[in-house]
């Protein structure tokens, strides 16, 4: 009888621990796949311009906007091309050499995948009920380059055939490396601090793969496009700092007031 | 010379020194009986009976009911991962029980699979046989086997076994660490392991106690056996599973501690900063190590063989006592060699703590090392095929009877066997280079200990059993359990060889979908898969007949199998926490007096009165000082 | 027993190998004979000493010495195994080429989840690498500004050797211990983390084409992480022309530039480092 008993307790003991194994972190993976079409398409750094749209709710009646552009300045090294044949797979889902990303400029010498964003604006911006996302293709992250609001759902999909591995490095929120090793898997994650100097990305699969994330705690920030432009929307007026940030380049700040429905034209240059 | 006073103490004259020492083992004795008195009339309560029990019977069987559980948990997590070797890429919806963060929508991760097969390795090692084998078959029938009334320690055997079950829901407990478990294998190599999630530091927790656990009971029975052997138990009337338990309980003790250190270095480097392990110069996922410098991750490596390659025959010898046990009662005939089974175990303790390097031939070594390693590899085979040739050759002239005990232990013997056979290729460094972390040595070291260590498990409980229950379990369902575990478990284990062959390596996620060389043995993955799944199938008549036994099971007496040693002299379920004996038999003959010509009977107990003087001398102070104080 | 094995094994497509399947397969044997020894005894004796048919046991059991022969036979065969054997074929394995041979030095790199493969180019030289310099576009931290490794070429993943010419890797690791694994050459050797091992083998067969199911790889062998399962690399084996333009083509791209540049560093010159393969061998594990 008395066994009985003792061997009910150790049971128990055992079931809650191997239960409690079951709780753990919160995020999700669900994949969600008919959300994928709402959202606005994969921004590739090629073709990222604005920001995505901050709630509309929050847009005040006087906002005003930053247009600009990066340009580089002095020669361009030239782009080394991603040894793709590291892994077949990779090799087969591009017909021609692909070319490194650190520093993307076109022959004008406009500057891509800049990140611009506002450093000091007051108050508190609702959490975009969008999901940010970032894509591995052909063994690529696409966008290169990203911002996402605290608190933001970022999809993580694996479109390839091959194993990555999302290996998110920021130094104040917390690291995270997991695998996808099914094409077509979405992992869904939160960043919960406010990040604003874009931390690394990268696949240890593919060497070669490597994107930059921020967490901002407010809308105004954007990625420069292929021919250098961004543009801040939605901006309250006020007087600011805004920094322009490069993977390899680094970072550069200009104060900045933007008055009532003002359209402010700003310029970034980096010296080569 | 100067002249020697004696004393008279009873009936013997004794120098003052050993008088003074008898004297005081009488009081002790004496008290000790007082206090015993005093307990029968004052039974414990229910927590210091059945929980916080300083009995080593019911200390065994906490152990034995934890391990099972363990075994069944362990086999339990190499089910998900046969489910995902078999077919992987494939959603299992019984994948979600682990959780979204490990096989979202029922795809098991590969960090997840590492997990997996870090748990099941560390949980099948030193939470499941380990403890089964000696926590809770050493616990239970060394005392009993010598006579003693209890362990030399009882407090201390009740601390190894907390710190045991401490260690196992640490070890439990590390899989909600957040990035999950230890996933950096059972081996744990830095700097792998180092850069590991925080489950790794649990681990390293978890290792800690188990090891201290062990430490406490290696020290507990080494003591029991020497000092607590009832009148007339010389050594060489020791049953061969006790010897199996003193040598193991020597392997324990010396083996560990190096492991121990080793643990608390790793731990250091993963919270202190320190970098034992870590050499200069280490870029992980491109970014330069700060902490790393001047550290070797060989020196771990070291200190794991150095506890894990003896920590095989913690393992095994265990095994091989209950086998030798189960095999003399069911021949019904001594033990074929019992002195060489004896020396040779004692041997291959010796030599077991100098062959841990075979496991690191391809680290790099010279000729010279590697000629050392591979020539006490092969030394170490001769003292294995000494007592697997006496286990076979105990067979001739048996009278065998083919109970479920004695089939498991049978099963034993080749399966052991395939299991030592395939560890020469392995063990000759050449012919290790290509199988060297393939699935040969997965299915090595399994044969060795699944159908090898687990089979004489298994016999061990069908054939005690009645001891602790005073009931038998079922025949029908114990052969229905035995042929369906020995059809099924090489149905997992054989086509490894066939794979490691194939040079398919060890610890793959996707079991080698991803490499050519693996392709034509690819398909066995199924097989084993699904025989995997059958093997539980065959574990249900087992779990049933076992709680089913408890309550209905056939009556029997308390020497059911009419075997010789003293754990049967005892009265069947012997009293919990009065002693084990009503008075200590005093021994007058060897462990396996079955079948002596002339005899009526075809076993004569080692305690059996036959009119035949008693030879020799025990080794028991206490035994000489009651005889003096009746005296 | 050879060919029964090699049904299973891949192909054997090194000079070393095939001693080392001899052995191996000598082993099976041994075992096989053993096996089967002792299961027919043993299917005898259960059979024979049933307890319905023999109901009185033997007390004394079997008088005969055939299990210390047995014994005795198997020791024996063991040291013949070991001194004929496995201890001359270990030796040759981590005895270097002599220099006379001039073998193909590469140098490889393992770290999570691949293979950086580096050639010396044509100066035979590897350029000097630093770990402070190591980033995403120059993996293993070469130094610009070291004439020889300019001509230096890095791949991912891809190992091309020579058919029939020895060849010396200089095996390390970035991060964990990784096993470098070549199936089809019978070679496998840890890639630890502060540890530059060498080792050497000749293929001496030409390598299938890369897409059929029989092509050739670098695998794995030692858990590495998440990615371990997937660590895979290509290997080829080709006439030395092939090798050649392949190398070729791998040059670096900034060479056409930096062409006048090696004017400085002639190839003749004595090289300012020394030369991986003139290092100490490691002898003992590493330790």
């Amino acid at each position: 009888m008395s066994m009985k008993r003792f061997l009910a307790v150790l049971f128990a003991l055992i079931v809650v621990s191997a239960v409690a194994c079951g709780g753990g972190e919160k995020s999700s993976a669900k994949d969600d796949g008919a959300d994928d079409g709402a959202e606005p398409a994969p921004a590739a750094a090629t073709t990222a311009g604005t920001a995505p749209a901050p709630a509309a709710a929050a847009v005040a009646a006087d906002a005003g906007n930053i247009t600009g552009s990066v340009k580089l300045d002095g020669v361009a090294p030239k782009a080394a091309s991603i040894q793709m044949s590291a892994d077949p797979y990779c090799q087969s889902q591009h017909s021609a050499p692909v070319a490194d990303e650190d520093v993307v400029v076109s022959p004008t010498g406009q500057l891509a995948n800049v990140f611009v964003y506002i450093k000091d604006i007051k108050g508190t911006f609702p959490t975009p009920a969008t999901d940010a996302l970032i894509d591995q293709k052909g063994c690529q992250y696409h966008p290169h380059v990203q911002g996402i609001q605290v608190g933001q759902t970022l999809d993580i999909r694996n479109s390839d055939a091959t194993l990555h591995n999302i290996h998110a490095m920021p130094t104040v929120n917390n690291q995270f490396n997991e695998g996808q090793p099914v094409q077509g898997m979405v992992s869904k994650k939160h960043f919960d601090k406010v990040e604003m100097t874009p931390f690394k990305m990268k696949c240890d699969v593919h060497g070669w793969m490597h994107s930059y994330m921020a967490v901002m705690p407010h809308p105004f920030y954007a990625v420069s496009a292929a021919d250098g432009s961004f543009t801040i929307p939605n901006l309250p007026p006020g007087q600011y700092t805004l920094v322009a940030w490069h993977e390899k380049y680094g970072t550069q700040e200009q104060p900045i007031t933007v008055g009532a429905k003002e359209s402010k034209t700003v310029a970034f240059t980096f010296k080569g | 010379m100067a002249e020697k006073r004696q004393v008279r103490v009873g009936r013997e004259w004794l120098a003052p020194r050993d008088a003074e020492k008898a004297l005081r083992e009488a009081i002790r004795v004496q008290k000790e009986q007082e206090r015993h008195h005093q307990l029968e009339h004052h039974p414990l309560g229910f927590w210091r009976t059945y929980v916080f029990s300083t009995d080593h019977k019911w200390i065994g069987l906490q152990y034995g009911f934890t391990a099972l559980c363990f075994l069944l948990f362990g086999f339990s997590l190499m089910l998900l991962m046969r489910l995902q070797l078999g077919w992987p890429g494939h959603a299992f919806s019984i994948m979600k029980v682990l959780g979204e963060t490990r096989a979202p929508g029922g795809n098991l991760l590969p960090e997840a699979y590492n997990q997996l097969g870090a748990m099941h390795g560390t949980i099948m090692v030193f939470l499941a046989i380990v403890p089964l084998a000696v926590g809770a078959f050493g616990n239970y029938l060394v005392p009993l086997q010598i006579g003693a009334p209890d362990m030399a320690f009882p407090k201390l055997n009740m601390a190894s076994y907390w710190c045991y079950l401490s260690g196992g829901l640490v070890m439990l407990a590390s899989f909600a660490a957040p990035g999950g478990t230890a996933q950096s294998g059972w081996t744990s190599y830095p700097p792998l392991s180092v850069i590991a999630s925080q489950g790794q530091t649990w681990w390293l927790f978890g290792m800690i106690l188990l090891i201290t656990s062990s430490l406490l009971g290696s020290v507990n029975f080494i003591v029991t056996i020497i000092q607590l052997r009832t009148k007339g138990m010389t050594f060489m009337r020791l049953p061969f599973f006790v010897w199996a338990q003193f040598v193991t309980s020597f392997l324990l003790l010396l083996a560990f501690p190096p492991l121990e250190a080793a643990g608390v270095l790793q731990l250091m480097d993963r919270l202190a900063g320190t970098s034992f392990f870590l050499p200069s110069g280490l870029v992980v996922s491109g970014t330069r190590l700060m902490n790393a410098g001047g550290g070797n991750p060989l020196l771990w490596q070291h200190l794991f063989w150095f506890l894990a390659h003896p920590e095989v025959y913690v393992l095994i010898l265990p095994a091989m006592g209950i086998v030798a046990e189960v095999i003399a009662n069911n021949t019904r005939k001594p033990l074929w060699g019992y002195k060489s089974m004896v020396f040779a175990t004692v041997f291959l303790g010796f030599m077991s703590f100098v062959v841990w390097a075979h496991h690191m031939f391809l680290t790099g070594m010279g000729t010279a090392i590697s000629a050392f390693f591979q020539t006490t590899t092969m030394i170490i085979s001769i003292p294995s095929v000494i007592i697997l040739s006496s286990l076979f050759l105990s067979l001739w002239g048996g009278s065998i009877r083919f109970n479920t005990p004695m089939l498991f232990a049978l099963a034993f013997l080749p399966m052991f066997g395939i299991g030592g056979l395939t560890g020469l290729p392995l063990g000759l460094a050449a012919a290790d280079i290509h199988l060297h972390d393939t699935y040969y040595v997965i299915g090595h070291f399994h044969y060795v200990v699944a159908p090898g260590t687990i089979f004489a498990m298994f016999a061990g409980i069908y054939y005690w059993f009645p001891k602790i229950t005073g009931r038998k379990m079922s025949e029908r369902l114990g052969k229905l359990h035995f042929w369906m575990s020995l059809i099924f478990i090489n149905g997992v284990f054989f086509p490894m060889f066939i794979q490691g062959l194939a040079g398919v390596s060890r610890r793959l996620y996707d079991g080698g979908a991803q490499y050519a060389h693996a392709q034509p043995v690819l398909k066995t993955n199924v097989f084993m898969s699904v025989s995997a799944w059958l093997l539980l199938i065959g574990q249900v008549p087992f779990i049933i007949n076992f709680f089913k036994s408890i309550k209905w099971g056939e009556l029997v007496d308390s020497n059911p199998w009419q075997a010789t040693t003293l754990d049967w002299a005892a009265t069947t379920s012997p009293p919990l926490a009065h002693g084990n004996f009503e008075h200590l038999p005093v021994v007058r003959r060897g462990p396996y007096e079955y079948s002596v010509p002339g005899s009526e009977t075809d076993f004569i107990p080692q305690h059996a009165v036959t009119g035949e003087e008693p030879q020799g001398g025990g080794g028991m102070l206490v035994q000489s000082a009651v005889a003096q104080k009746e005296a | 027993m050879e060919s029964f094995l090699a049904q299973y094994m891949p192909v054997d497509a090194s000079e070393h190998g095939p001693h080392l399947d001899f052995l191996s397969a000598l082993v099976h044997w041994l075992m096989l004979i053993l096996f089967i020894g002792w299961g027919a005894y043993f299917i005898y004796a259960l059979f024979r000493f049933r307890s319905s048919r023999n109901p009185r046991a033997n007390y004394h059991g079997t008088t005969s010495h055939f299990s210390t022969y047995t014994e005795a036979g198997v020791a024996v065969i063991e040291v013949v195994l070991l001194l004929g054997f496995s201890i001359p074929a270990w030796s040759k394995w981590v005895t270097p080429p002599s220099s006379g041979a001039h073998p193909l030095e590469v140098r490889v790199v393992a770290e999570q989840f691949a293979w950086n493969i580096h050639y010396p180019g044509p100066d035979g030289v590897f350029g000097k690498a630093k770990v402070e310099l190591i980033s995403t576009s120059n993996p293993l931290g070469l130094d610009p500004t070291d004439p020889y490794g300019k001509d230096d070429v890095i791949t991912l993943n891809q190992l091309h050797l020579e058919v029939n010419r020895p060849v010396l890797v200089h095996l390390s690791s970035k991060d964990v211990i990784h096993d470098f694994s070549l199936p089809v050459m019978r070679v496998k050797q840890d890639a630890i983390p502060g540890i530059d091992f060498p080792i050497h083998f000749t293929p001496v067969k030409l390598s299938p084409d890369p897409k059929s199911a029989a092509r050739w790889e670098i695998a794995c062998a030692q858990l590495c992480g998440l990615g371990h399962y997937r660590m895979r690399g290509q290997l080829f084996v080709e006439t030395k022309e092939q090798l050649d333009a392949w190398l070729k083509s791998m040059a670096p791209q900034v060479e056409a530039a930096a062409a006048p540049a090696p004017a400085t560093a002639p190839v003749t010159a004595p090289p300012p480092t020394v030369p991986l393969s003139s290092m100490p061998k490691t002898g003992t594990g590493g330790l």
